[in-house]
């Protein structure tokens, strides 16, 4: 789970060998997912879905993505916080 | 469940549980929950307990970023390229019903559900996760995970794979009018418990 982040930051950045190691990573995915069709349309949907994967890691804003200490700050008891009118 | 925290030290176990104490409704959270079932990051939680510095600080943070990152993006991709396959085969299927004459009765076929997401990414497959790829806002995400797995599944199909009600009625064995009833009674209650939590966000 960890090197996803700089994976995809690298592979937006066209780093190649990182585009590599995604659809690697993902490869078992892409492969279950063959199944949906028959044999002889496999390859064809391989290649689909690969474009489908290259283009979602693209689009993936990572920097969205937040960090711990916000869900804390989320999740904390509604103290004084934004309570406005006392 | 309590996390298991056994390999941590007295004094970094009593911080990491009374961190868990303080905030309970955070560890209800499957993904802070996974998060946390890794003993690297309960070390990186008790560090910055310990010793409150910008850097343990830092350390944790982005220790959860690049853990959410993954979760995000595998998860987004179970769901879309199992999507994406479903609807490569139905598409070949009606052109060659269309143009051969026996296309052979292939109803009753079902898509078996990817469940095997390998890794310890099991609890990612489940239907009542509350992460959507396109929640990103944490009040929201509390009222998401108030609704019932059938009511997240429909709005799941509804705006992250964009289906349409008839589609995602077809998908979940219901009629369209099924799916549009649980449809409007998601979307009313996560309005109301939105305002409920102090009206910000008019999403």
């Amino acid at each position: 789970m960890k090197e996803w982040r700089r994976l995809i930051e690298q592979a937006q950045e066209g780093h190649e060998a990182s585009r590599e190691k995604i659809l690697e990573k993902l490869e078992p995915k892409i492969n279950k997912s063959l199944r949906q069709t028959t044999y002889q349309n496999r390859e064809d949907l391989k290649q689909e879905l690969i474009i489908k994967t290259l283009t979602a890691i693209q689009e993936f804003d990572t920097r969205s993505v937040p960090g711990f200490w916000h869900f804390v700050q989320e999740t904390a008891p509604p103290k004084a916080a934004r309570q406005a009118g006392k | 469940m309590p996390i298991d925290n056994k390999h941590l030290s007295p004094q970094e176990k009593e911080a990491f549980n009374r961190f868990q104490q303080q905030h309970q409704l955070l560890f209800q959270n499957p993904l802070i929950r996974s998060f946390f079932k890794q003993s690297d990051h309960q070390k990186l939680l008790t560090n910055y307990l310990i010793q409150p510095d910008t850097a343990a600080w830092r350390a944790l943070d982005n220790a959860f970023r690049d853990y959410y990152t993954g979760v995000k993006i595998v998860h987004y991709l179970s769901q879309t390229l199992h999507w994406k396959a479903v609807q490569f085969d139905k598409q070949l299927r009606r052109e060659a019903e269309r143009f051969l004459l026996t296309a052979g009765e292939e109803e009753g076929r079902s898509y078996p559900e990817d469940t095997e997401a390998g890794e310890d990414l099991g609890w990612l497959e489940n239907p009542s996760l509350p992460l959507t790829e396109k929640i990103g806002d944490p009040a929201l995400l509390e009222c998401w995970k108030k609704l019932t797995p059938r009511q997240q599944q429909v709005l799941h199909y509804r705006y992250s794979e964009g289906l349409s009600l008839t589609e995602t009625g077809r998908i979940l064995h219901i009629t369209q009018q099924g799916a549009s009833k649980i449809h409007q009674t998601a979307l009313k209650q996560l309005k109301e418990e939105l305002k409920q939590k102090g009206g910000g966000g008019e999403k």
